[in-house]
């Protein structure tokens, strides 16, 4: 059974939402493969502009699948395609309750983030010990130093508005109102940028850590 | 044996050490020898395996560090006629005393947590900007007032740019003015404000919660999260170092456990 489904909107939008009911929406090999097949949609699709990744049941996603790490004997499965950073089309993570490990990271690759005030992030689970690559590279640019040391040493969690402050969250909304509000994002955004190519995105993501001449500099050639 | 005149106390609970730094009567101030123990903590600290997580704090009520000690400062000027604080510096360094406070110096990767029980100063609050997290009492405050007496606060106005952003660490470094505990907490720039007396408790708390990962863990995440930054970001993402902790030892163990306590939380 899929545990990932995909619905068109108007305006171009693409949700995607996790359910594995039961499993915290845990990130088994299935659900990242389901997810990078979702992009591949979004990605080729002319008509599709904003992507907006959510989980059903209240979780976002509690990160990897523990149960089938411990069941299988190769380590985390490649992250090759999940993260949607990548893309050249934005996408808007509408976050309720749980956002652990992985499911944290995947987060942070979205460009956006609109949280349910009762929306918890982090990597709680100590006895978990796999490396998050994305999340110590990007922790540090979206929020500062400090937090993400904090984040990533302590393994406690941090709610939406703590976030907000932060700066990782964009905007927190009332319990369960995360996916409508994202939606509503999604939609104007897609209504404003009648292409893709308009959304300048893969030029911020790459400037991202550039030495401030340098991207200057390539700014001005894109201009 | 350590004695209660010591500089610096060390106290050894677990795999924490707690290093106090105890000149009460001169607000913590950096001389009378704390720069050295200090820097002797450090690479203690750093090379013994026994320990984990190292917590930094001022003793008393009053102060966490604030500072070089001024007076001291002035009587080794006018014995050595140094003209200005840079000469005194400079001097220093001659003799081999370098003002450390950035554990990355050293190649000390493991976890460093200030308690700021009061007074965060000066070449103290760069003490406690070089640790990885910071608890901070209500009542304390932290700045950067060298400039308040025509000195720079050079080691760290390029570390507040990654720890708060441009125009804060240029604000604290041009006028001297202070932070509240609240306001540092707002801007990320302490983990959290604690009630007046409680930081070394919380920062213990934090600590113990820290012990909890393993060694390499705890490593490999702090060393990944310095060395990412300043690089273009597929650059950095692309980059590893040895030993990710999931070819550890403890991975396998680290999973079953994880299933066995249920700690992975599962909800929806």
């Amino acid at each position: 059974m899929p545990s990932l489904s995909t619905t068109r909107r108007e305006a171009g939008v693409l949700v995607v939402e996790m359910e594995r009911p039961g499993n915290g929406n845990a990130l088994d090999r299935a659900l990242q493969q389901e997810i990078c097949e979702a992009w591949g949609l979004l990605e080729s699709d002319d008509e599709l502009l904003v992507g907006v990744l959510h989980g059903t049941g209240g979780t976002f996603t509690v990160g990897h699948d523990v149960a089938e790490l411990a069941a299988g004997q190769e380590g985390p499965a490649p992250l090759e395609g999940l993260f949607p950073h990548e893309l050249s089309k934005p996408v808007v993570a509408a976050v309720e309750g749980p956002c652990y490990g992985l499911g944290f990271e995947l987060a942070l690759a979205c460009d956006l983030r609109v949280a349910g005030e009762d929306a918890r992030f982090g990597f709680p689970d100590t006895n978990l010990h796999v490396s998050y690559r994305l999340a110590s590279s990007l922790l540090p640019r979206v929020t500062n130093l400090g937090t993400a040391l904090d984040l990533l040493l302590t393994g406690e969690t941090m709610d939406s508005r703590r976030l907000e402050g932060l700066r990782l969250v964009n905007r927190v909304t009332a319990p369960g109102q995360a996916l409508e509000h994202a939606l509503e994002l999604a939609e104007g955004m897609a209504r404003r940028f009648g292409s893709a190519e308009e959304f300048h995105k893969q030029q911020v993501w790459q400037f991202a850590g550039l030495p401030l001449p340098t991207a200057l500099n390539l700014a001005g050639q894109h201009i | 044996m350590q004695q209660s005149d010591d500089v610096l106390l060390r106290e050894i609970d677990g795999e924490i050490l707690v290093a106090t730094m105890n000149r009460p009567e001169r607000m913590n101030a950096l001389g009378g020898g704390l720069t050295e123990a200090l820097n002797e903590a450090w690479l203690d600290f750093r090379d013994d395996p026994a320990l984990k997580v190292m917590i930094i704090t001022g003793a008393g009520e009053r102060a966490f560090c604030s500072g070089v000690d001024m007076r001291q400062n002035d009587e080794r000027a006018r014995e050595l006629g140094a003209q200005s604080a840079q000469a005194l510096l400079d001097a220093d360094r001659s003799r081999g005393v370098r003002m450390s406070f950035n554990g990355n110096n050293f190649g000390l990767w493991k976890p460093l947590i200030a308690a700021i029980n009061g007074w965060c100063l000066a070449a103290g609050c760069e003490m406690a900007m070089a640790c990885d997290l910071r608890v901070m009492e209500e009542h304390a405050q932290m700045g950067l007032p060298e400039v308040k007496r025509g000195m720079g606060a050079k080691q760290t106005t390029h570390k507040l740019y990654y720890l708060t952003n441009l125009n804060i660490g240029l604000e604290m470094a041009w006028t001297g003015d202070t932070l509240t505990a609240q306001r540092a907490c707002e801007l990320g720039l302490v983990t959290e404000v604690v009630p007046k007396g409680q930081s070394v408790e919380r920062a213990k708390e934090l600590a113990r919660r820290i012990c909890r990962f393993p060694s390499e863990y705890l490593q490999y995440h702090k060393m990944r999260t310095f060395q990412s930054i300043g690089l273009p970001l597929d650059y950095s993402m692309s980059i590893d170092q040895r030993f990710p902790p999931e070819e550890g030892e403890g991975y396998r163990t680290g999973l079953e456990e994880s299933l066995r306590q249920g700690q992975q939380v599962i909800s929806g």
